[in-house]
């Protein structure tokens, strides 16, 4: 299948998913999933920079949009910083352990430590960000950290899991 | 320019990331109730603050000329009051039984439920067409919408905004404007509303031509509202004709209060403003 299209499909998917489900759906009150996130996090490493925060704030504006429970705007800024920081992060982490596969499905053959050093940071930096824009004040800290914590956990969980059945159904094509 | 192009060219990512951040920032400041309160709260403290810091060092300048004013108003204040209570004085030997009433002209009579809160002007234009006045008191100070403000020589406008230590005010001199004042000699009211341009001067508008009119005839505050005190001074008329085809005058208003040196104000709460207000809306039937 073409690589765009697919790509627009499961974004379709996640979006869906997203809103539908899982941001009317939260554990404890605190703890939110983000799972479209999933998307975002497995374009591929060839996409240049300026494409790829583009992308990212489409993505976060539709989500933005979409959502009707949620202040406008917010996942757009934390989705772009998350994206603009990822080659970085992606240089960082290849220095330390060594990089599997090609560029386009890049996630598919990392050893798990790649992986989890991959996305953990990535999504702590988005929760942080959405978090802290959601409060817009430091009144409720103490709160605002129980929801980045919690969140952080339930997106990073359900993020992982996207990824691996996502890979598991093109790799069975 | 060929300079240029290249920084572009090779910052453009980073030039791209701050833009998009920028429009996502606004996107959620100007989109959502909570945090468009709070940021405009936070711009306009820090605005104000930077505003007392000038006021304060300017304000030193202006001290002698100020004490000067202010010697000058006491001077008068003073004249008047030894003028009035002589009066007083003999209105309670020629008519003992009625001194309760009839008695005392409209200015000596405490206005029922009208308070001072004193202020200054830390920043103030009269150059623009709309221009606004900052004052150095906010609601912690019990200032509220829509109350307005006065200096010791005439309206000076009504305030539109107020965040905990400060508050915006539209001035007179601001087109958006509008106040219900009244003629001292035939008591007909009309709407005082400025053009823009000349900061001395404003229109008074709705005054019928079959009232009998002069230069420097003194116009005051109506007292319809509740936003200030009634009979407090305006300005004088300095000039009008009847060339107009509505039957009203095209009045001009010489206006009393310097809005260039604006400084010591007073803000105006009324105690009992709310009351009336939501009688009034209650009471009218469309």
């Amino acid at each position: 299948m073409n690589i765009w299209l697919r790509n627009i499909l499961i974004f379709a998917v996640l979006l869906l998913f997203q809103v539908l489900v899982f941001d009317h759906f939260s554990l404890f009150g605190v703890a939110t999933a983000h799972i479209f996130l999933a998307f975002l996090l497995m374009l591929p490493l060839s996409l240049r920079f300026p494409i790829l925060i583009l992308i990212a704030f489409g993505a976060g504006l539709l989500v933005d949009i979409f959502s009707t429970n949620q202040a406008q705007g917010i996942q757009a800024f934390s989705c772009v910083l998350m994206m603009s920081l990822r080659n970085f992060w992606v240089e960082i982490v290849t220095t330390r352990q060594a990089f599997k596969g090609n560029e386009e499905s890049f996630l598919r053959f990392q050893p798990v430590q790649w992986y989890v050093s991959y996305l953990a940071p990535l999504i702590l930096v988005h929760q942080i960000t959405f978090y802290l824009l959601e409060a817009f004040s430091l009144q409720h800290f103490g709160l605002t950290l129980l929801k980045i914590i919690f969140s952080s956990l339930f997106t990073f969980s359900l993020v992982l899991g996207t990824t691996m059945v996502i890979y598991n159904q093109s790799a069975r094509k | 320019m060929w300079r240029i192009l290249q920084f572009f060219t090779r910052n453009g990512n980073l030039l791209l990331f701050i833009g998009l951040e920028v429009i996502s920032f606004a996107l959620i400041v100007n989109l959502n109730q909570k945090q468009h309160k709070i940021f405009h709260g936070f711009s306009m403290e820090f605005s104000g603050g930077l505003h007392q810091i000038r006021s304060s060092i300017t304000g030193y300048f202006n001290l002698s000329h100020e004490n000067e004013k202010l010697l000058s108003q006491n001077a008068k204040l003073k004249t008047e009051l030894i003028r009035f209570r002589d009066e007083l004085n003999t209105y309670k030997f020629r008519t003992p039984l009625r001194s309760n009433f009839s008695l005392l002209p409209d200015s000596l009579m405490p206005e029922p439920g009208f308070e001072f809160i004193p202020c200054q002007a830390i920043n103030n234009s009269i150059r623009k067409n709309y221009n606004y006045i900052t004052i150095n008191k906010g609601s912690r100070n019990g200032v509220m919408m829509g109350m307005g403000v006065i200096s010791p020589e005439g309206v000076a406008g009504r305030v539109i905004a107020v965040s905990k230590n400060y508050s915006v005010a539209l001035s007179v001199l601001n087109k958006r404007f509008k106040l219900s004042s009244r003629l001292l000699s035939n008591r007909n009211t009309g709407t005082l509303s400025w053009d823009g341009g000349d900061p001395y001067h404003a229109i008074l508008e709705f005054i019928p031509q079959t009232s009998p009119l002069e230069v420097n005839d003194t116009v005051v505050t109506s007292g319809f509202t509740t936003v200030f005190p009634p009979g407090y001074l305006i300005g004088r008329v300095s000039s009008f004709d009847k060339e107009t085809n509505d039957g009203f005058y095209n009045i001009r208003v010489e206006l009393n209060t310097d809005f260039g040196k604006l400084e010591n104000l007073y803000v105006v709460s009324q105690k009992f403003r709310a009351e009336i207000d939501s009688l009034e809306t209650s009471s009218v039937v469309e």
